[in-house]
């Protein structure tokens, strides 16, 4: 049975892709910049898709 | 529950702010990283300038003729646009946003 639930895309965000965003001001990225370690700057969040369905 | 509910009118409140104060859009890099030039090439450019999701539904949502889809958080209306495409004249695709700007931008670009 297939499952009724799963994710159809994760899809990691950076402080570089945090940057292209509106809703994020200069004095934010600047901040990000400042506190999240370098280690850390490429993946500080994650979008993920998931798709479920209602059983038949 | 009530513990839940804490904060939630300040919550809207911020997120409502956050977007106020966005005038001009910016949306056209945030679309081309998440949407294929195909999709692009069908949404206008008002939908694409206040394109500020974080992910493309529409490409794995798998949509047919004739279905009905409610787009929550709207927007400038790219992810409805392109749902309307997908479920053709048969289907419906509503979208629903908290600020009535966003609504009337949608709606606009829905009409080009």
């Amino acid at each position: 049975m297939p499952p009724r639930t799963r994710a159809g895309e994760h899809r990691p965000f950076g402080i570089k892709q945090a940057a292209i965003f509106p809703l994020f001001t200069d004095e934010v990225i600047k901040l990000m910049r400042e506190l999240i370690p370098a280690e850390r700057a490429d993946a500080v969040a994650i979008s993920v898709i998931a798709k479920g369905r209602k059983p038949a | 529950m009530s513990e839940d509910l804490l904060f939630q009118n300040e919550i809207k409140e911020a997120v409502r702010s956050a977007y106020e104060h966005i005038d001009h859009g910016g949306g056209d890099p945030v679309a081309d990283r998440l949407y294929t030039r195909d999709q692009l090439s069908r949404i206008p450019p008002g939908a694409i300038r206040w394109a500020l999701g974080v992910g493309n539904p529409v490409v794995h949502a798998e949509l047919q003729p004739g279905e009905t889809v409610l787009d929550l958080g709207s927007g400038g209306g790219i992810d409805t646009i392109l749902a309307a495409h997908e479920v053709g004249p048969t289907g419906r695709a509503i979208g629903v946003d908290l600020l009535p700007e966003m609504v009337e931008r949608a709606s606009a670009n829905a009409r080009r």
